[in-house]
């Protein structure tokens, strides 16, 4: 939020930020992590989507209006930013137990025992990558803190990461910091959570779970890689529950996900992180926000054409909303993810299907009548103002003519516009024939895939790690 | 304590950042070490930049003491540890989130935050039921007609009057007196809810003696000035219900105060306190001021057939500086060109008399004048919420 009011006023044009009442202080914290703490703000009481309009004009009239004339016409005083510890500075010396105290006391912490982040300790995970420890990927909204190997190693350290994880860290920041995921909306209401999926070589060498409870805690690799991702969103991006994070309901952080990549082998499949450039083989990380998930039990069937209704009719149904990041918000950035255990991959492979088969069948399948669809973009919800149709939205050529092949309010209309939007990987009980989808964020968490970039003598170094 | 050896103290930092983050320990660091005045704060500036603070072993409730009183965050006499258990069961109790915002403090814009508020109340010696009463003081000081740049950087020796209306359940609950020794020592409420807001002011808002608070020589209200109505012997309804309040309701009237003068008699010795030098200051400004008026003269005075408005008329009208006399005073050579010729009235506007039944029920009944300071003219009134049991 107030992204465009920062850009503005640093235009040199004058700004005032209409604020729903529950947001203001979203907006304090959000507005000082923009370097403009005095970014000027008018309240609207309660929130506008379940006001009467009269009720709303009265609200803008007697409470907003007089505040944006006065932030339009009057010079904010001059702001300045505080300068923090040094990223290096020992802020404490203490027991464990005093360290995880003040830690969490001062929201350092999620609420669970972190590893006290040592000069030792952080030093040892610096051991394993080339990069310098002040190299940074980029900065960091809403508080702009540079994304460095130093705050990933600190942040990797306290969640109890092993140090040879710590070329997957940096390909997971590296991640966060590209523009292309949109760290930025990490606080958004909707609360989604990222999953984490690594790929190559890599995910076995360090011991991720990639079978049975695949997306269960349990796993240390699985485990802290993900709780990692949480803490550097907390404490290096700056996103606080009650502050900049808005999450109306949010979640827990997801494990970290491994594919099955000897299955992926057996079968010519390649793996997930092939949709953004790399193959089977590669070390690399993808991460991706999904709004929720749900498990497929008990697929049935001896051929492909028997399983896929089924997985289509999942992915249809844990999608609602989300459909505004097909057409609408940010039109083809919806990008569903498929889970399939590998006796449901073997099989569907057996039928003589390829990974874009599959993409394509569940495409022509994961579809819903063109009412319903137009219903979460402007009925039921306000997100894409003007009460528009799909008609008119492909009209004004802002969604692909997929959306319109005919008139009939009762034509079915696919969840994507293109059969590559939908994400497939092969995880879970290799023996059991559930499958599980998630709903994607749209642009607030783009897929972004980077390599994981080892250090020059890995297999030396990885070996000393294992007989720590 | 529970916790990592005997006697540790986990405590909250007890003092503000500005919006940006920024400390104003570090700007009154520095204005003292110009001033020249690093005798009462030799460690100004000194504490980690964090939320809560750790001081161990046993001696650490000693060390604290001394930490604090180094780093000029106390008024001099010896402080409760805000410690993380106190200050949060005070928020609790408030039904307040930690981080909300209860105001910007002048001069130096420190975000009081309810947990700071809270951590400075603590300090102070409230409990719960005080709590709510110092919140809805500082959100008074806070607004903009309460002019607190002024009332925290003049050379005035004005301090913060809190008035409470409140009925009897609320004021036996947070221990306020009313009665004898109403401006005295002895009660938790009068004491602790006063001594918290200096307390903020000092450490939310950065009004350190010499370095940003030019009071010439301040006076004994500053450490508190807390008095409580007395529903039970005003003969008028109370302050509250006349400010639009419900009975029921507990309210909290912010006002300034230059000085508190005894006053033994009647109306006459009122007014010729208020017809004096003493409130000069106020006349000049136009201002408002205060009266503790005893129960047994508000008695009479409500036997004559008097209410509340007609005794601050009479008083406004007779409490007038001859023109003669004016003229001698300091503060008249203040006026641009000279004061216009005539006798000045003390109040404009009887309106702007706030009285205050309470205090003992003695023979010769007992008033106190509060002198008013500055400008704008103002009371501020905040409602005081219950607190969450």
């Amino acid at each position: 939020m107030l992204r465009a009011s920062a850009a503005a006023e640093l235009a040199g044009v004058p700004t005032s930020s209409l604020v729903c009442e529950g947001f203001l202080g979203q907006a304090a914290s959000t507005s000082s992590g923009l370097g403009m703490p005095n970014l000027p703000v008018a309240v609207v009481p309660g929130h506008v989507d379940t006001q009467r309009y009269d009720e709303l004009e009265r609200n803008i009239v007697e409470v907003t209006l007089a505040r944006v004339i006065e932030n339009l016409t009057a010079t904010p005083d001059e702001a300045t930013v505080a300068p923090e510890p040094g990223p290096t500075a020992v802020v404490f010396r203490g027991s464990f137990e005093e360290v995880n105290r003040l830690y969490y006391e001062n929201r350092w912490s999620d609420g669970l025992p972190i590893v006290p982040p040592t000069m030792e300790a952080v030093e040892t995970f610096l051991g394993y990558t080339d990069l310098d420890p002040q190299h940074s990927f980029g900065s960091l909204l809403p508080d702009r803190r540079a994304a460095t190997v130093w705050s990933t190693a600190v942040n990797a350290v306290m969640a109890g990461c092993r140090p040879e994880y710590f070329p997957v860290l940096l390909a997971v920041v590296e991640a966060l910091a590209d523009p292309a995921y949109g760290v930025e909306h990490s606080g958004n209401t909707p609360g989604a959570e990222t999953l984490i999926t690594v790929n190559g070589p890599i995910a076995r060498q360090l011991g991720f779970n990639n079978e049975q409870g695949a997306l269960r805690d349990g796993f240390q690799a699985n485990t802290s890689v993900g709780r990692f991702f949480r803490l550097y969103l907390r404490n290096v991006a700056g996103f606080l529950p009650w502050e900049t994070d808005k999450g109306t309901y949010g979640n827990t952080w997801r494990v970290a996900m491994a594919e099955n990549e000897a299955v992926l082998a057996e079968i010519g499949w390649q793996p997930q992180s092939s949709d953004f450039g790399f193959a089977s083989g590669d070390n690399a990380v993808t991460i991706s926000r999904y709004t929720g998930g749900g498990v497929v039990t008990s697929v049935f069937g001896q051929t492909p054409e028997q399983m896929v209704d089924y997985l289509a009719d999942a992915l249809t149904k844990i999608g609602g909303w989300e459909y505004v990041f097909t057409v609408g918000v940010a039109s083809d950035t919806y990008r569903p993810l498929l889970l399939l255990t590998p006796v449901l991959a073997r099989a569907i492979a057996a039928g003589g299907w390829s990974r874009r088969d599959l993409k394509v069948a569940l495409w022509e399948r994961a579809r819903l009548p063109a009412s319903k669809f137009e219903r979460y973009l402007g009925e039921w919800t306000n997100l894409v103002p003007g009460r528009r149709t799909l008609e008119d939205l492909v009209n004004l050529r802002k969604a692909d003519r997929v959306f319109k092949q005919s008139t009939d309010p009762d034509r079915l209309v696919p969840i994507v516009a293109d059969p590559d939007h939908i994400q497939i990987a092969v995880t879970g009980d290799p023996l059991r024939t559930n499958a599980y989808v998630f709903a994607h964020n749209g642009m607030l968490g783009f897929p972004t895939a980077k390599a994981v970039r080892l250090p020059a003598d890995w297999e030396a170094r990885l070996a000393d790690a294992r007989d720590r | 304590m529970s916790g990592d050896g005997a006697g540790s103290q986990w405590v909250l930092v007890p003092v503000a950042q500005r919006r940006d983050g920024s400390w104003l320990d570090d700007t009154l660091a520095a204005r003292s070490a110009e001033a020249g005045l690093t005798a009462r704060a030799p460690e100004a500036g000194r504490f980690p930049r964090q939320r809560v603070e750790l001081f161990r072993g046993p001696a650490a409730e000693a060390d604290l003491e001394r930490a604090f009183r180094r780093r000029g965050w106390t008024d001099g006499l010896p402080v409760v540890a805000p410690t993380v258990g106190r200050v949060a069961a005070l928020v609790d109790a408030s039904g307040r989130r930690p981080a909300e915002q209860v105001g910007v403090l002048a001069p130096l814009g420190g975000v009081a935050t309810v947990e700071r508020v809270a951590a400075n109340a603590v300090m102070a010696g409230c409990g719960t039921e005080q709590f709510p009463f110092v919140l809805a003081a500082v959100e008074a000081v806070c607004d903009p007609a309460f002019n607190l740049a002024g009332v925290q950087t003049t050379d005035e020796n004005v301090t913060p009057l809190v008035v409470i209306s409140a009925p009897a359940t609320r004021r036996e609950a947070a221990e306020l007196n009313s009665g004898f020794g109403v401006l005295g020592p002895g009660w938790r409420g009068n004491a602790t809810i006063g001594r918290a807001l200096r307390l903020v002011l000092q450490n939310l808002g950065g009004g350190w003696p010499g370095a940003l608070s030019f009071a010439g020589a301040g006076q004994p209200g500053r450490y508190t000035l807390c008095v409580a109505e007395d529903d039970e012997r005003c003969p008028w309804e109370p302050l509250r219900v006349g400010l639009g309040f419900g009975p029921h309701d507990a309210v909290m009237i912010a006002g300034r105060a230059e000085s508190a003068v005894n006053v033994t008699g009647g109306l006459d010795e009122v007014v010729s306190v208020m017809a004096s030098a003493t409130s000069a200051f106020t006349a000049l400004h136009g201002g408002s001021a205060a009266l503790l008026l005893a129960p047994h003269t508000a008695a009479e005075l409500a036997g004559q057939g008097l209410s509340r408005l007609d005794v601050a008329a009479m008083l406004a009208e007779r409490a007038v500086i001859p023109d003669s006399v004016w003229r001698r005073f300091w503060v008249a050579s203040a006026v641009k060109g000279g004061p216009p010729p005539g006798d000045v009235p003390v109040l404009v506007d009887p309106d702007r008399l706030l009285i205050v039944v309470a205090g003992g029920t003695v023979p010769i009944a007992q008033h106190v004048w509060f002198p008013g300071w500055g400008f704008p003219p103002a009371h501020v009134t905040r409602p005081v919420a219950s607190i969450r049991r």
